[in-house]
C-alpha cells in the first residue's frame, strides 16, 4: 500500500464524523420543517378531551386480545381449566368489541369536531363527565357479565339498567357535539362536522330501543340488528370516516375541496346502503320476502360506499412518507390496512354473503363470524386505532423502542386477524359445504373443523401479541408525555 | 355546499321514515299469538342462562353448537324434556356438562322452542341439496 492511498483513508476517517456532525443538525431541521405539524391546524385546548376516552379505548382493546384468543382456545379445547364458562367468557369479548371502538370513536370525535370547527369545544366539564358516566357503566356491564348477569341478547349482553348509562354518555356526547356545530363559525364547509354530528345522533337513536326486550323472537332480531348491523355499518362509519377525513386534512389540506367532495358521495351511500342494507339480516327472521331483494339490492351500495371510501384514501393519503415522522407514518399505514379491510372483509366478503340464495346456505356458518372480524376489528377497529394513534402520539417523536414496538405490532396485528379471518373463511366453506349440502350433522361437522379452528385460535394468538405490543407502545409514548394528565381535561 | 347538516339530516330523515315503514310492514305481518305466555317465560329462561353465546335462533347468535330453529319439530317434546332433565357432556368435553333446568323452567323452555319452530322463515333453514346417503341399505 503507497503513502498517499493511506493518507486518503487518513482524511476520510477524520472528515466523515465532522460531516455526519455537521449534516445532522440539517437532516432534523429538514425533517421538522418538512413535518405535517408544520400544516397542521390551530390546536385548540379542548382537544385534550379526546385524550382519556383514546387511551382507555386502547387499553380495552388490547384485554379484548386476550379474552378472545382464550374464548377460542376454549372452543377448540373445552376441557382446559378456565375461571370463567365459555358462554361469560363470549358475552365480554362481544361486549369489548362493541364497547371499545364506541369509546375510541368519541374521543377522535371530539378531538377532530373541534379542529374542524375551528371553535373550542362547548362543554370540556361535560366531555369529561361523559367518559366518566362511560367508564363506570362500562366497567359494570364488565363485572356484571363476568358474575353471570346476562340480557341474554348476543352483542346487547349489558341488563337494560347499566344500558342506561351509555345512553346517557350517548346523550352527552350528542349534546356537546349539537352545541359546539352551532356555536361554529368555519372558514370552511361545515360537512365533515355534519358527518360526525349525524353519527353520533344516529348511534343513539339506535341504541336507545335497544334498552327493551321484545317477547317475539322476529321484533328482537328486527330491533336487534339496528346496533349490530346499522351502528357498527353505518352510524360508526360515519362518524369514524367523518373523523378519518379530518385527520387526512392535516396531511393534504391542499385537497379540502376534493375529499369533501368524496366524503359527500361516501355520506349519501354510507345512510342509504346502511340503513337499507340491514334487510340482509332480515331474510331469514320470519320476514316478508320483500327484504331479500332490498337487502340484496341495498347491500351492493354499500359496497359502493365502500369503494367511495378507497377512492378517498387514495386521494388523502399522501405519498411523501420519507418526510413525515415515525408516528405520522403508522397512523397512515392503519389507516391504509382499514380501507384495505373495508373493501375486503366488510365490502367483498359481505356483499358475496348478502346474495340471498347463497346467504341461505352460508348463513349461520363460520363465513358470518370471518365477515364480523374482518368488519369490526379490521374494518372499523383499524380505523378507530388510526385516530387514536395520532390523537395519542401527537408531537411526540417516538424512542427506538416504541417504533420497534409498534412497528412490529402493527405487522403482527395484521398477520394475526389474516390468518384468523382466513382459516374462518376456509371452516365456513367447509360448513356450508358438509352441514347445508350434504345434510352432515353439525356436531359431526364442527368435529371436522376443529384443525382449522385451532388454527384460528393461534392467529388469534398472534393478533394479541400484536395488540399488546401496539398497544404497549401508545400506552409508554403516551405516559412519556402527559403521565396521569391523560385524565385531566383542564 | 353551504349547509351541509340540514342536507344529510334530510337524507338521514327519508331513509330512516321509508325503512319504518318497511319495518311497520314487517310488524303487521307477524302473528302475535305465536308467542304465547309460557313461551315468553320460557325466553326469559333462554335469555337468563345465555344460551345465545353457543346455540343460534334463526341462524343468529354462536357457532359452538347446534342452531335451535326447528329443534322443536326435528326431537320433539320428550326427547328435549329428557336432555334439559339429565344434560348430557357438552360435546367434545369429556368433563363440562350442558346446563340443566329446573322442573318450572323446562315446560317453559319447551314451549319457547315450539314457538320459534313454528315461524314461517321462506324454508330457511334449507334441505341439503344432495340426496341423503343409501350407505347401509
Amino acid at each position: 500500500m503507497t503513502a498517499m492511498p493511506r493518507r486518503r483513508w487518513l482524511h476520510i476517517l477524520v472528515t466523515l464524523p465532522a460531516i455526519l456532525y455537521r449534516s445532522l443538525p440539517h437532516l432534523f431541521r429538514r425533517r421538522q420543517r418538512q413535518s405535517p405539524e408544520h400544516n397542521a391546524p390551530k390546536e385548540y385546548p379542548s382537544q385534550k378531551a379526546a385524550l382519556p376516552y383514546c387511551f382507555t379505548a386502547v387499553l380495552i382493546f388490547a384485554v379484548q386480545g386476550l379474552v378472545a384468543t382464550l374464548g377460542a382456545l376454549d372452543l377448540v379445547f373445552p376441557d382446559l381449566p378456565s375461571p370463567i364458562s365459555f358462554q361469560v367468557g363470549r358475552a365480554i369479548h362481544l361486549n369489548l368489541s362493541v364497547y371499545w371502538p364506541l369509546l375510541g370513536s368519541m374521543g377522535m370525535g371530539y378531538y377532530f369536531f373541534v379542529q374542524e370547527a375551528q371553535t373550542d369545544l362547548h362543554s370540556r366539564t361535560l366531555a369529561l363527565g361523559q367518559f366518566w358516566v362511560f367508564a363506570l357503566t362500562f366497567g359494570s356491564i364488565i363485572t356484571a357479565l363476568l358474575l353471570g348477569y346476562t340480557a341474554g341478547r348476543e352483542y346487547l349482553e349489558a341488563l337494560p339498567m347499566l344500558k342506561l348509562g351509555i345512553i346517557l354518555a350517548l346523550v352527552l356526547f350528542c349534546y356537546n357535539l349539537a352545541r359546539t356545530y352551532a356555536k361554529a363559525k368555519p372558514s370552511h364547509s361545515r360537512l365533515v362536522l355534519a358527518g360526525m354530528l349525524t353519527g353520533a345522533l344516529f348511534i343513539l337513536a339506535q341504541y336507545v330501543p335497544n334498552l327493551f326486550s321484545f317477547v317475539h323472537p322476529s321484533i328482537e332480531n328486527v330491533v336487534r340488528f339496528w346496533v349490530v348491523h346499522m351502528t357498527e355499518e353505518m352510524s360508526l362509519e360515519l362518524l369514524d370516516i367523518s373523523a378519518f377525513v379530518g385527520l387526512l386534512l392535516i396531511f393534504s389540506p391542499k385537497r379540502r375541496t376534493s375529499l369533501q367532495r368524496i366524503l359527500a358521495v361516501n355520506i349519501v351511500l354510507t345512510i342509504i346502503g346502511g340503513v337499507f342494507a340491514t334487510g340482509h339480516h332480515y331474510y331469514w327472521i320470519g320476514s316478508t320476502g320483500e327484504w331479500l331483494w332490498i337487502g340484496g339490492v341495498f347491500s351492493f351500495i354499500q359496497m359502493l360506499g365502500i369503494l367511495v371510501l378507497a377512492y378517498l384514501g387514495y386521494r388523502g393519503i399522501p405519498t411523501n412518507w420519507q418526510e413525515l415522522r415515525q408516528a405520522d407514518r403508522l397512523v397512515l399505514a392503519l389507516g391504509g390496512s382499514s380501507i384495505v379491510y373495508h373493501v375486503a372483509g366488510a365490502g367483498m366478503l359481505g356483499l358475496i354473503m348478502s346474495i340471498p340464495e347463497w346467504n341461505r346456505y352460508t348463513h349461520g356458518t363460520y363465513l358470518t363470524s370471518a365477515h364480523a372480524h374482518l368488519a369490526l376489528f379490521g374494518a372499523v377497529g383499524m380505523l378507530v386505532l388510526t385516530g387514536a394513534t395520532y390523537i395519542l402520539t401527537k408531537q411526540t417523536e417516538l424512542t427506538r423502542s416504541e417504533i420497534i414496538r409498534s412497528w412490529s405490532g402493527f405487522l403482527i396485528l395484521n398477520a394475526g386477524l389474516l390468518l384468523m379471518s382466513t382459516m374462518l373463511i376456509i371452516a365456513g366453506v367447509l360448513q356450508t359445504y358438509l352441514w347445508r349440502v350434504t345434510g352432515m350433522g353439525f356436531m359431526d361437522t364442527h368435529a371436522l373443523l376443529r384443525p382449522y379452528l385451532i388454527i384460528r385460535a393461534a392467529g388469534g394468538a398472534l393478533f394479541a401479541l400484536g395488540d399488546f405490543l401496539f398497544v404497549s407502545a401508545l400506552v409508554t409514548v403516551t405516559w412519556r408525555r402527559l403521565g396521569l394528565r391523560v385524565f385531566v381535561i383542564h | 355546499m353551504k349547509r351541509p347538516l340540514v342536507y344529510v339530516l334530510a337524507l338521514s330523515s327519508i331513509s330512516v321514515l321509508l325503512f319504518a315503514l318497511l319495518i311497520y310492514h314487517f310488524t303487521t305481518n307477524i302473528d302475535p299469538q305465536t308467542i304465547g305466555t309460557e313461551a315468553a317465560a320460557g325466553k326469559k329462561v333462554w335469555e337468563s342462562k345465555g344460551c345465545i353465546e353457543c346455540h343460534a335462533v334463526f341462524g343468529n347468535g354462536g357457532y359452538a353448537a347446534p342452531d335451535l330453529t326447528k329443534t322443536f319439530a326435528v326431537r320433539g317434546e320428550n326427547w328435549l324434556a329428557d336432555f334439559f332433565r339429565d344434560p348430557p357432556m357438552r360435546r367434545p368435553s369429556n368433563k363440562k356438562r350442558h346446563l340443566g333446568l329446573s322442573d318450572k323452567e323446562i315446560p317453559e323452555m319447551i314451549q319457547y322452542l315450539r314457538s320459534v319452530s313454528q315461524i314461517r322463515l321462506l324454508d330457511w333453514p334449507p334441505a341439503p341439496i344432495l340426496p341423503p346417503s343409501r350407505e347401509g341399505e
